[in-house]
């Protein structure tokens, strides 16, 4: 099914506060992947990301690796 | 939590590297996993790297390049991954297939369009549904996260399939009972 990208993601932050689903910080933090699972290559690649955020001056995508 | 600017600035790129690989092998890759997940909640929670299925490599690397991503590699090594240097925080990695094991409906994926042109490739709801439900059911203790994720999905779908989704969760080793449906009355 195609639908447009943008109208999607204003229908569903709508949908979120009609749902009033909170987006407080812990919230956020228990939708996040702890990492206990992760492989070796992802813990890797997850750990380059950040390296290339922080040489960038970029702040790194939060992740548990 | 909205989108960060920049994050919707690359899955408009990624967009396009799909395009180009659909034009070229006349399938689509599929993107999987939490930045899946995080794209069909709407940014409820952010995941930088993205899991892509795609059945040619090489082609795969060609769309890629069109799009702008590089190699990411360390010390001359292949790393089977990707990046792109106006967005350096994610990282992009070709996962093996086929996506979910051949057992999901591709006839059901969803296509978010960018700028009226060039789209993604997501798996529906149910299938990511399921997938999030068997990912927690194999998580350690103490990381209830993709159930979280699965409920979140759940919510964001307003209507599902639940025989189809009973079934791929069963497939995919995971509990509906873990589940609140009154999220889409």
């Amino acid at each position: 099914m195609r639908f447009d990208f943008y109208a999607f993601i204003t229908e569903a932050e709508q949908r979120k506060r009609e749902l009033g689903l909170s987006e407080d910080a812990a919230t956020v933090e228990a939708l996040r992947n702890k990492g206990g699972t992760r492989t070796p290559r992802k813990r890797a690649m997850l750990q380059r990301m950040d390296q290339r955020a922080r040489k960038a001056g970029r702040k790194p995508i939060p992740a548990h690796f | 939590m909205a989108f960060p600017t920049d994050y919707v600035a690359l899955l408009e790129k990624l967009a396009v590297a799909f395009t180009r690989y659909e034009v070229e092998t006349g399938i689509s890759p599929m993107l999987v996993g939490g930045a899946a997940t995080a794209i069909l909640t709407a940014g409820a929670f952010m995941s930088g790297d993205f899991d892509i299925i795609a059945g040619n490599d090489a082609a795969f690397a060609r769309a890629m390049a069109t799009a702008g991503f590089k190699i990411d590699e360390r010390e001359g090594k292949l790393l089977g991954g990707f990046y792109h240097p106006d967005f350096p925080e994610y990282g992009v990695e070709l996962v093996s297939g086929p996506a979910f094991d051949g057992r999901s409906d591709w006839t059901r994926v969803l296509k978010p369009v960018f700028r009226g042109e060039n789209s993604l490739t997501l798996p529906a709801f149910e299938d990511l549904i399921a997938d999030r439900l068997g990912q927690h059911a194999v998580a350690g203790s103490g990381d209830d996260s993709r159930m979280h994720q699965a409920q979140m999905l759940l919510a964001m779908a307003k209507s599902v399939d639940i025989d189809y989704l009973q079934r791929r969760v069963n497939e995919e080793g995971g509990d509906l009972g873990l589940l609140d449906f009154s999220v889409l009355q």
